[in-house]
């Protein structure tokens, strides 16, 4: 095959060339049962030729060693992890709990984190709580409030319980393996018990 | 961690510690398990000292702390007494 050549415009009389049918004329979208056939016919494809394939209705470019589906793969990895247990914390700073919640997937630079939990007072009247998430593995971040969802009730011990959850966007990851660990802490008032625990990550690519 | 079937104040406890944060599950009463929370400098060994002379000291709830249990507030009682 040969390298396409971009663009003309023939006047009449000109002669049609071999090197204006395949440079020009042949440079179209190729139509193929399958890639097998598509490899078959084309043994050597040039950076920017086009086909069709029938078997997966993808429309394919050359990237110059190898076939790309345009538009690209996605690929949403996604992970959950769930926790049921009550558990309960007086750290006034991002801690995990005694049964961890984590989840490791592999992603690219951005990620949607969703976390739930159902946050209840049973330990006390008053509390102001916190459920975030901290990242280690390719990329190292802290919990950080920016990135955790709070409630906060004043309510006679054992009266409130609430499912609360948020989902995040991160950004600036470090492509590759991120594990996301559930943290917790506690504001002003009692000790908050968060029970319910949920984690899930989509990897968004990059 | 430290297991326990105490009566524990969690937060007390904490206090008594130097307020650097615990984790606990406290769904068993007879074995209720404390961790320090991560980052904090103490040890099971103080956690297990101090949970020995730890005595949970928990706070009666208020008039307003019942009623709130209810769905009331003290207006709304003094309202319905004629108050």
């Amino acid at each position: 095959m040969a390298a396409g050549l971009g663009f003309k415009t023939f006047t009449t009389g000109e002669v049609l060339t071999a090197a204006d049918t395949n440079g020009y004329l042949m440079q179209g979208v190729n139509v193929f049962a399958n890639a097998t056939a598509r490899d078959a016919a084309i043994t050597s494809p040039q950076e920017g030729q086009a086909c069709y394939l029938k078997d997966t209705d993808a429309v394919m470019t050359y990237s110059g060693s190898t076939w790309v589906a345009v538009g690209g793969t996605v690929s949403f990895n996604t992970a959950r992890n769930y926790v049921a247990t009550s558990e309960t914390t007086s750290s006034t700073s991002f801690t995990g709990l005694t049964t961890a919640g984590a989840v490791t997937v592999t992603t690219g630079t951005k990620a949607l984190v969703s976390v739930s939990a159902v946050f209840d007072n049973a330990a006390g009247a008053n509390v102001l709580a916190y459920m975030g998430f901290a990242i280690s593995g390719a990329t190292t971040v802290a919990s950080a409030d920016e990135y955790a969802v709070g409630a906060k009730f004043w309510a006679a011990p054992g009266n409130f319980k609430n499912k609360q959850g948020a989902t995040f966007l991160v950004t600036g990851l470090t492509a590759g393996s991120n594990t996301f660990t559930t943290q917790f802490k506690k504001g002003a008032g009692d000790v908050p018990a968060f029970a319910e625990r949920t984690i899930v990550v989509v990897n968004l690519g990059s | 961690m430290a297991i326990t079937s105490k009566d524990i104040n969690l937060l007390q406890l904490d206090n008594e510690l130097g307020s650097h944060g615990l984790i606990a599950d406290l769904n068993d009463p007879t074995a209720k398990l404390i961790k320090a929370a991560d980052g904090s400098p103490i040890t099971e060994a103080q956690l297990e000292d101090a949970i020995k002379i730890h005595t949970a000291v928990f706070a009666t709830p208020t008039i307003a702390e019942k009623l709130a249990s209810v769905g009331l507030s003290v207006d709304d009682l003094k309202a319905a007494l004629g108050l």
